[in-house]
């Protein structure tokens, strides 16, 4: 099933590369086929779903790969893995939809790209061979650096090498971290495997896990992206194409929480638990410098882009609470943030298309020519505060529930986040929304565009309102790790 | 079978709002063009519905003496021991809120219609005063404290919308930003609160979190004022209420709210969304009981805050500054009364509040409406012939306000007076005594200078129809509106003791407003009101009070300019620095390293026999 879902993706991609040359206008309708036919072999496990006599597992795919070194074709599927390959496949149709009129300079090729990233963050949603995941981390950020470096814009070059250099420091310490792992449980048992259930099972002495732990930890927080290491994501997000940032804010990023979620937190249970407090701490800074940045930037997209830092930091405190809150809060945080932030991106997006500016001094007043497009922001952007009734809130606030047991003063500081949120997406509000019209009219929204705006803020209002059977389809998945971290 | 109507009449009170106001949005959204009649027949009456259907409560609960209805209609999210619904809580306070909610947010609707009918935005109006009203009743209906703070941020939301309304102004803008940050600290301090009660308690359920710190942390009446953990889930949550309600020290905001069309400011910031604090520590009266320093800072908060409010209300000249001052100062009364422990006074001062506050505001955007956008007082002048029926508007409000005998206004604020009495209050009781005179004397320069005296500037329009029936039916409101609601007691158990109604101190308390407002009226005919200060301290005194006390100087100064200074300081991001520089080394590394590849054959021999004795020493100092 897992399979088959990621090869309609990768046929896909070739076929929109190949239809290139027959036709201009065909790639897009292809990458938007693709990605509806990957719905197809869910279908069953969609409809047979019932959170209440869930197993933990509801695929699991293994096929013999490396017979060599023991490395298998793992894919499995739990409830948090599901999430999280919905929001991807949902958040690619608004991606290519965002890229539609926008993207005219080898349409094939982007697809091409596109497509394959995506099939590589779902790749390192379900993998659980610690090897096969290595490689789907990388499938996913060699088309995801191509994406910059051509179709960005102006200092496309630079972002796009800072954008592959840090996750690639990352990637490498992890691929250290995964040897030495699988080395540590060669030397123990004499057996070769990349299993993750294997490698579960392993006790680690004290100070190797510690190690080990930190090359995780240090990739996945790159990628999520964490104050001190997350300088690659604001040029990287002003840089890239619309579409693009939608994938990379909406998806790409998820992947760091997964991977806490999944590999730091159940492999390493014990080293977790007592670098705890120093995560705590760094996620609280990180929230507000995050946030404290954002409101200093001129340009809408790289204040978008430190939101996320700040959100993402909500993510991280959760992860790290130990409580089965706080962990909800993490996750329903990814699914919210992804669905706002996309939103937001995309409707940069359509102001840049539109005026080809995303300065925020020469924006203003839009709200009188643009009252659709403006209403959207404005939605959006109170999302992005945390207004409840939103799914952002009911994140958040899970995720400040479950920390404040544990971390009172630094749960209260990450609050303070709050504050700062409002005030930096009131600017977003404030500086393009009213005040005086300072350009040309312009088109509104059109269909396509109203469309996917509407059914985000559908999401969001349904995330918001009645978030339950998604808590519920993430529960098993977490109680493992409650039962890893002997809670 | 009644707890189902109850509960069916409750659900349509919230729905009929939310649903009006989302099929506008919708419509706006998807291009289907309704005109200004169909939208405004859907707005009110939804609305109209909502009021009815509280009409339709009050008479079923008529004869219930102490009575509370609770009903749960879904779940909202439950994680492990976190759990939150929706569900509502119903007695004798929350029936007055919707009552004051659902009818006099009726009454603004239906006068917007005819104050909004050139706005090119009516539609966008209708849709943020709908929401509005659905998010409020959310707020006083709310059983658990989640879903009240659903409410509080919607209100705080729907406010920031309405107050930026016409946003083609950046300064109307600004004060919405103004209002929303500033309210989102106060929201920001009560959802830590959240957590901290429920981290206790183990529950967000509001009764329940009562119960529980009833039990859990006991009056000792020996003990005194203590800090102890009642006291700052009690002080988290009145932080909320303070930025909500315009009290110290977050009251700044309120009178730029101004800049929104006036029934906003009729609805939102006088009669419901500011009253939100006093509802708020209304509702947690009995966990505010158990802590005698959380209600000592209440009551201070409230006698500061309403001598603040009512002296700066004696110096402003734009006719909605001055009411916004005085609903800071009147809402002080409130949180006096409150911190005394007369909550049904304090409710009860609420309701009459809404009624002549909602009054003026709306007699004040008839006066704006008439008088092309003039909101100055010294630009107008003797305009009781020239709009008789504005003109007893104003009368009746600012008696009201002012507290004149048989008032409305009187009855509550009386009653207040009277409990502080009670209680031995004796300070208290002479701050709300001098700001009722005060009061009265501000009010009456209002009505003096706009409606007596030379004529200045003259109307040009005439309030519609729809808006002079909302103004009558406030009228008789404000009027005869001062019978204490027979509910609220019971909620709040108050005994009902007979105190000792000493004839000399009512006399005097009706004598106060009274010599204000001769004072006043001889001020004015001396024509003192509009001259230029020559003395310098007085000009200082008089732009300290102008300015409200100076405290968005202040705040300016405090947080505003250091804030944007510090963070505009780092707007390149320092961190990034580091890595630029990790970056400049390798690449002179890989400059200079490039030098040594010269093709130079001694170049080469040198670094070789280098290298070698380098090695050598090495290995030999190394044995």
């Amino acid at each position: 099933m897992l399979t088959e879902l990621i090869s309609i993706l990768l046929i896909g991609a070739l076929l929109a590369w190949i239809s290139e040359s027959l036709q201009l206008q065909l790639p897009k309708w292809i990458a938007i086929a693709t990605l509806l036919s990957a719905f197809y072999p869910l279908r069953q496990l969609l409809m047979e779903l019932d959170t209440g006599s869930m197993q933990v597992w509801l695929v699991n795919e293994s096929i013999e790969w490396i017979p060599r070194f023991n490395i298998r074709f793992h894919l499995a599927l739990d409830g948090l893995s599901l999430l999280l390959v919905l929001l991807t496949l949902l958040m690619g149709l608004i991606a290519v939809l965002a890229a539609w009129k926008e993207i005219s300079y080898k349409p094939g090729f982007f697809y091409f790209n596109l497509l394959c990233s995506l099939a590589g963050v779902i790749g390192v949603f379900c993998a659980l061979d610690l090897f096969l995941f290595f490689v789907f981390w990388e499938v996913m950020l060699v088309p995801m650096y191509l994406l910059i470096a051509v179709w960005g814009y102006e200092n496309r070059r630079y972002a796009a090498m800072k954008f592959f250099l840090f996750t690639q420091a990352g990637g490498l310490i992890m691929l250290l971290s995964i040897c030495a792992l699988v080395l540590l449980h060669y030397q123990n048992s004499g057996e070769i495997t990349f299993n993750y259930f294997a490698l579960m099972q392993h006790q680690l002495s004290e100070q190797a896990a510690f190690w080990v732990m930190l090359g995780f930890f240090i990739a996945f927080v790159i990628k999520l992206p964490i104050v001190p290491f997350h300088n690659w994501l604001p040029d990287a997000h002003t840089e890239a194409p619309t579409a693009v940032s939608v994938i990379l804010a909406a998806v790409l990023l998820k992947t760091g929480g997964y991977g806490l979620l999944r590999f730091v937190l159940p492999l390493f249970p014990d080293a977790s638990v007592e670098i705890a407090p120093v995560v705590m701490a760094i996620a609280a800074i990180s929230i507000i410098y995050g946030a404290l940045m954002a409101f200093s930037q001129q340009d809408l997209k790289r204040l978008v882009a430190y939101s996320s830092v700040s959100h993402m930091g909500f993510v991280l405190l959760g992860c790290y609470a130990f409580t089965a809150q706080a962990w909800q809060g993490a996750v329903l945080q990814m699914l919210a943030h992804g669905v706002s932030t996309a939103a937001l991106f995309a409707l940069v997006g359509a102001i840049q298309y539109r005026y080809h500016t995303r300065d925020l001094a020469q924006l203003g007043g839009l709200w009188q020519c643009l009252p659709k497009l403006s209403g959207m922001l404005l939605f959006f952007v109170v999302a992005s505060l945390g207004m409840p009734g939103l799914g952002n809130f009911v994140a958040e606030f899970l995720v400040l529930v479950g920390s404040f047991s544990t971390y009172p003063k630094l749960t209260m500081m990450a609050a303070t986040g709050l504050i700062l949120a409002a005030i930096y997406s009131l600017k977003i509000a404030h500086q393009t929304l009213f005040g005086t019209l300072k350009l040309q009219p312009s088109i509104d929204l059109d269909r396509r565009e109203v469309l996917m705006m509407f059914s985000m803020v559908v999401l969001l209002i349904w995330l918001g309102l009645h978030p339950q059977p998604i808590i519920d389809l993430a529960q098993q998945s977490l109680n493992q790790l409650s039962i890893g971290a002997k809670l | 079978m009644q707890d189902q109507y109850l509960s069916q009449l409750l659900m349509a009170v919230v729905l009929l709002p939310l649903l009006s106001a989302t099929l506008l949005m919708l419509a706006a959204l998807f291009s289907v063009s309704l005109k200004n009649v169909l939208v405004a027949t859907l707005a009110v009456g939804a609305i109209g519905g909502s009021a009815i259907c509280v009409i339709l409560l009050n008479l079923q609960l008529a004869d219930a003496g102490n009575f509370s209805f609770s009903y749960v209609y879904a779940n909202w999210l439950k994680v492990g021991s976190f759990s939150a619904v929706f569900g509502v809580y119903l007695d004798g306070l929350s029936l007055v809120m919707i009552s004051i909610v659902s009818g006099v947010g009726f009454l603004i609707h239906l006068y917007s219609v005819g104050f909004m009918a050139k706005d090119q935005d009516f539609q966008r109006f209708f849709i943020y005063l709908n929401l509005f009203v659905a998010a409020m009743l959310v707020l006083v209906l709310a059983d658990n404290l989640l879903m009240l703070f659903l409410g509080w941020e919607g209100v705080g939301l729907c406010s920031y919308l309405l107050i930026g309304f016409w946003h083609q102004k950046h300064a109307n803008s600004l004060a919405a930003n103004k209002a929303f940050i500033m309210t989102r600290i106060g929201d920001t301090a009560m959802a830590i609160g959240l957590l901290l009660l429920f981290m206790l308690l183990g529950t967000l359920d509001i009764q329940q979190i009562q119960l529980q710190a009833e039990q859990l942390w006991p009056l000792q009446s020996d003990r005194g004022p203590a800090f102890d953990s009642v006291t700052i889930c009690a002080l988290l949550l009145l932080a909320g209420a303070v930025g909500k309600s315009g009290q110290l020290p977050l009251q700044s905001w309120l009178p730029d709210a101004m800049a929104g069309p006036t029934p906003v400011s009729a609805l939102i910031h006088a009669a419901t969304m500011v009253t939100a604090g006093v509802y708020l520590v209304a509702r947690f009266h009995q966990l505010f009981s158990l802590s005698p320093l959380a209600m000592q800072v209440v009551a201070a908060i409230g006698a500061i805050t309403l001598i603040l409010a009512a002296t700066a209300a004696l110096v402003q000249r734009d006719v909605k500054r001055i009411l916004a001052y005085s609903t800071i100062s009147q809402i002080g009364y409130m949180f006096l009364a409150l911190g005394a422990g007369a909550y049904s006074a304090a409710v009860f001062h609420l309701m009459t509040h809404a009624f002549f506050k909602a009054l003026l505001f709306l007699a004040a955007g008839a006066l704006i409406y008439s008088m092309q956008h003039q909101h100055n007082i010294f630009r107008m002048g003797g305009l009781r012939s020239k709009l008789p029926f504005i003109c007893v508007c104003f009368f009746f409000g600012c008696a009201a306000l002012a507290a004149l005998p048989l008032m409305s206004g009187f009855f509550s604020k009386e009653l207040i007076l009277q409990k502080l009495l009670d209680r031995e209050m004796y300070g208290f009781w002479l701050v709300a005594l001098s700001g009722a005179f005060i009061t009265a004397f501000y009010s009456f320069r209002l009505f003096f200078v706009v409606f007596f005296g030379s004529t200045g500037q003259l109307p040009d329009a005439k309030p519609t129809t729809n808006m002079k029936i909302a103004l009558s039916v406030l009228v008789l409101l404000t009027i005869f509106g001062g019978i204490a609601p027979s509910g609220l007691s019971a909620v709040f158990a108050e005994s009902e003791l007979a105190s000792d109604h000493n004839l000399a101190i009512i006399l005097f308390t009706i004598a106060v407003p009274l010599s204000a407002i001769a004072v006043c009226w001889f001020i004015f005919k001396k024509q003192l009101f509009n001259i230029s200060i020559k003395s310098d301290k007085l000009k200082g005194l008089h732009n300290f009070l102008y300015s409200g006390w100076g405290f968005d100087q202040l705040y300016n100064a405090l947080f505003v300019r250091p804030f944007i200074k510090a963070t505009h300081s780092n707007k390149k991001d320092f961190i990034d620095s580091f890595y630029t520089g990790l970056c400049q080394i390798s690449q002179l590394s890989h400059q200079y390293l490039n030098k040594l590849q010269n093709g130079q054959l001694r170049w080469y021999n040198a670094s070789l026999v280098l290298f070698s004795i380098a090695a050598m020493t090495f290995l030999f100092t190394g044995q």
